[in-house]
């Protein structure tokens, strides 16, 4: 068996190695982030079965502290952690979207037109059709986002999907927080505009 | 109101520094903003309507955020529910440790049994591992025939079959097989979200056939193909699982109940329990074809028994009534794969990708139109050869041949030829070695087989030094090989390929053109055709050429990892490395990859003095070639500024050079490295004459040489013209 000291260092050699620029890295700390993410969900979920669940933002924090502990590491180490995260984040809650649109409707519906996301958005908080129609078109967008400037794509992803700051989006990406500001802001202007033109 | 998205990837940059600028100015004040930059009418509209939206959006994405984050924990909880039906803490097998592999979470569960995700102790790889249900637990008989079937499909070794490891009992006896696991998704996954692009598709049912046919030569018959047990991995390559062991297991018919996803790609004699051979298998890939064009199954319904009542008596909507995009010839395939009488169907595998494939080919390009009618006859011959021996090998293996065909030398030599010809094989100097045994083995059986003659050739301008001699005296076989190739079938399209792969390295540039033009007008897909015209343009500085050609490379083989290098190599000898780096990026995610990536990325890193990045990404995709002799990782460090190190590699480039080993082509590049001209142009000089010198001449890693008048004798010693 492996114990909690062996799995936490080779998060931590994982994570230096995503630091240094080894591609193959991000990769490999995905899996386990992405693991530990649905570890903490179910963990929480037998604890606490009706209490208030987690936000992203939350849920990162709390992987992060499990895979390495309290104290030991900087806000650099947690801040490229959070953008392997929000990676894993994306991935979860496009599948999630994915699920439930299948269920709801079973094929034949016609997805949601923007009109009816905006207004959804305004009233219902909850993770419903339409929000969830959004979070496709949003993802779709982001890919072709991700063919134009592979930067603003990954602050999309820091941002959006793993809650991040611009502070920490920016030491994990290693550019400015003035760069962050504008690219987060015209990237929302250009997915907002292929979102709804996707959706019509 | 426009659609199209105006701006493309090359304005972007320019796009976000005027957003910066112009959102900065309250909005009276962008007019003159955007006319002192004297916008063309195209970027001036996209900032104009992004600006206008930018409060709206921003408000969009606020509320979006907030009511997805609040979900974040529920999504998670409901993946993971999704992913493993049963919660793992109720499966006793997650955490324990199976003969060597240590079981780490549950990944799925199927008729067939549960699949794990597994570490292997001993390889210290992760592996996929399949504990299998099998029909009568308590059968030892049964359970010995699964395994024997198993281990037979385990042998199977094809770039579109999953790789089987092991196969073996648990101590309770359960049989499991080991297999790569690949990340990526199932097909049934991926057609979850709609229909594919028409030419994706194609592609995707020409790697399923190919994975078929290879199993097919080996008697061996798939039995439950369908979505879920085909992998897409992450580069595109589609793995089919689970070959030959259906017939063991209880799918579909259990105390589960029937599921329509099974039964709905049985075939008509599967379904009536008549006998079944490799045609129900193609079948099968006929309703998984008609799924990924349409996005539905042509036989659907809720109940099973109206799904098995239409899959023997109803026929299917056309295809190209589902969709209008659909070309004639992917309908009448799709059509006489679903033909309910098995004769109808084609006799094999290799019939169909020979349809699939000749399809693209249709109204191309004049040259191969003029070239088609007789061309199609060849291919046709010669596809045909390789079914009737498929055929012949087979009986030939039951000693019931009665077919008049192909000599058995000729059977023996494409066996050995299959062997060295292995994509695997030719990614690493030890499996080129192991594939030149082969191709020398299959020549030697039959010495008129043009194909083993081309491979050859490639072969030898691929590995880097010769056991003897001389790598002048490589090359100089490699000609003869692929002049032997063209001698035998003046027709066969990659034996002008080999002698065009071989006269581009001997510097003959024109003459090595026309053969790789040959080959495309013969067949536009031979194997890296293409990528050796960008080389080949790239080495007589022509790059507009070479990117025309990387981009039609990569658009013909979007699956391709080389097409994709090639084209960021492409963008790079045009100073386009912004454009390049997120290809390079994708590259550098695969496991391993392609090893010409290294040297591109790390040229695009130190075009932006990124050195740290440049050097990794030289040691990131080093194959098994010890770093301390290689020649970028020293180019890196040097221009990276740790001397020291970069003088240490070129030292032992010139031990090894001195020994034999290595051309003269290392040693000049460490030295441009470090900035010592004078040594670089001499050691160019003498790599012209070993012939080691390589295209990347003309990449930026050798611009200052280029800058140099020095560099006029290079040029002229290769017979390169100045211009342009």
């Amino acid at each position: 068996m492996l114990g909690e000291t062996g799995a936490t260092a080779s998060v931590t050699v994982l994570l230096d190695r995503v630091r240094s620029g080894d591609p193959t890295a991000p990769a490999r700390l995905f899996t386990v982030v992405y693991d530990k993410l649905h570890e903490i969900a179910r963990g929480q979920r037998r604890r606490s079965p009706s209490t208030d669940t987690m936000n992203t933002t939350a849920l990162v924090h709390e992987a992060f502290l499990k895979l390495f502990g309290t104290g030991s590491r900087d806000f650099k180490d947690r801040a490229h952690f959070m953008a392997v995260a929000a990676t894993a984040m994306r991935q979860i809650l496009i599948g999630h979207a994915r699920r439930n649109i299948a269920l709801k409707r079973g094929g034949g519906q016609a997805p949601a037109s923007f009109e009816e996301v905006e207004h959804a958005l305004q009233s219902a908080a909850a993770f419903e059709r339409p929000a969830a129609d959004a979070l496709l078109a949003l993802d779709r967008a982001l890919e072709r986002l991700q063919q134009r400037s592979e930067r603003q794509s990954r602050i999309v992803e820091c941002r959006f999907f793993g809650g991040m700051s611009i502070e920490e989006t920016a030491e994990a990406l290693d550019v400015s927080p003035a760069t962050v500001k504008r690219d987060w802001s015209m990237a929302q202007a250009w997915l907002h505009r292929e979102m709804q033109h996707e959706l019509g | 109101m426009m659609r199209e998205h105006r701006v493309e990837p090359d304005d972007w940059e320019r796009l976000a520094a005027l957003w910066e600028a112009a959102s900065a100015l309250p909005p009276d004040q962008r007019d003159a903003l955007l006319r002192s930059h004297a916008l063309d009418g195209a970027l001036r509209e996209e900032l104009e309507s992004l600006l206008a939206r930018a409060g709206a959006a921003e408000a969009f994405f606020d509320r979006l955020q907030s009511v997805v984050a609040e979900s974040a924990h529920t999504a998670a909880e409901s993946e993971h529910q999704a992913v493993a039906t049963a919660p793992p803490a109720a499966d006793p097998i997650v955490g324990r440790t199976v003969g060597h592999y240590h079981i780490e979470a549950r990944l799925g569960q199927g008729g067939m049994g549960i699949v794990y995700r597994a570490a292997d102790l001993r390889l210290r790889r992760t592996v996929a591992l399949k504990v299998l249900r099998a029909q009568a637990p308590d059968d030892a008989r049964a359970r010995d025939r699964l395994l024997t079937e198993a281990r037979v499909a385990a042998a199977l070794d094809h770039a579109n079959i999953c790789t089987i490891y092991e196969v073996g009992e648990t101590a309770e006896q359960q049989p499991f097989i080991a297999m790569a696991f690949y990340p990526g998704e199932t097909l049934e996954q991926l057609l979850r979200r709609g229909p594919l692009p028409v030419s994706t598709a194609i592609d995707y049912a020409t790697q399923i056939a190919r994975g078929l046919g290879a199993a097919h030569q080996r008697g061996i018959i798939h039995r439950d193909v369908k979505p879920a047990n085909v992998v897409v991995t992450e580069d595109g390559v589609l793995k089919l699982l689970d070959f030959g062991i259906a017939r063991h297991l209880d799918i579909g018919a259990s105390h589960d109940g029937v599921t329509p996803g099974t039964i709905a790609y049985m075939s008509p004699e599967q379904v009536t329990s008549r006998a079944v051979d490799r045609r129900s298998d193609l079948w099968s890939l006929g309703i998984v074809f008609y799924e990924m064009c349409t996005g539905v199954r042509p036989f659907g319904g809720e109940h099973a028994g109206a799904i098995l009542y239409a899959i023997v008596h109803e026929s299917q909507a056309p295809a190209q009534t589902l969709r209008d995009d659909l070309p004639a010839h992917v309908g009448s395939i799709i059509e006489r794969l679903l033909a309910k009488d098995p004769a109808e169907r084609y006799a094999d595998a290799e019939a169909l990708i020979l349809d699939l494939t000749s399809g693209a080919f249709k109204g191309s390009d004049p040259l191969i139109a003029a070239q088609r009618p007789s061309m199609r006859w060849r291919r046709r011959a010669a596809l045909y050869s390789v079914a009737v021996l498929a055929v012949v090998a087979f009986a030939v293996s039951w000693r019931g041949g009665d077919r008049p065909a192909l000599s058995e030398s000729r059977i023996a030599a494409q066996d050995l030829y299959d062997q060295g010809h292995r994509d695997v094989l030719f990614r690493t100097e030890s499996g080129r070695r192991e594939a030149l045994g082969f191709f020398r083995q299959a020549i030697a059986v039959d010495s008129t087989f043009a194909t083993a003659h081309a491979g050859l050739a490639h072969l030898l301008v691929m590995i880097s030094d010769n056991a003897g001699g001389s790598r002048r005296e490589q090359l100089t076989e490699a000609e003869v090989a692929a002049r032997t190739a063209i001698r035998l079938d003046s027709l066969h399209a990659d034996a002008h390929a080999s002698l065009g792969h071989v006269l581009l390295f001997d510097y003959r540039f024109a003459e090595a053109e026309v053969e790789f033009k040959r080959a495309v007008a013969l067949d536009a897909t031979t194997p890296y055709v293409r990528e050796f015209l960008v080389w080949l343009y790239i080495f007589t500085d022509r790059p507009r050429d070479a990117l025309a050609a990387a981009e039609r490379a990569a658009a013909d083989n979007p699956t391709s990892a080389t097409a994709i290098a090639e084209q960021a190599r492409a963008l790079l000898v045009n100073g386009r490395c912004n454009d390049a780096l997120p290809l390079l990026r994708r590259l550098m995610l695969l496991q391993p990859p392609p090893a010409r990536v290294g040297a591109i990325a790390a040229q695009c890193y130190a075009q932006q003095r990124m050195w740290t990045n440049a050097i990794d990404a030289v040691r990131g995709v080093a194959e098994q070639t010890p770093l301390q002799g290689n020649p970028w990782l020293g180019f890196m460090l040097a221009r990276g500024g740790e001397t020291i190190r970069g003088r240490e590699i070129r030292d032992t480039l010139l031990a090894q050079w001195r020994r034999g080993k290595g051309g003269a082509y290392g040693v000049a590049l460490a030295y441009a490295g470090l900035r010592n001209f004078d040594e670089a142009f001499a050691w160019l000089d003498k790599s012209i004459d070993d012939r080691s010198l390589h295209y990347n001449i003309m990449e930026p890693a050798f611009e200052d040489l280029r800058h140099d008048p020095r560099f006029d004798r290079v040029r002229q010693k290769l017979g390169i013209d100045a211009k342009r």
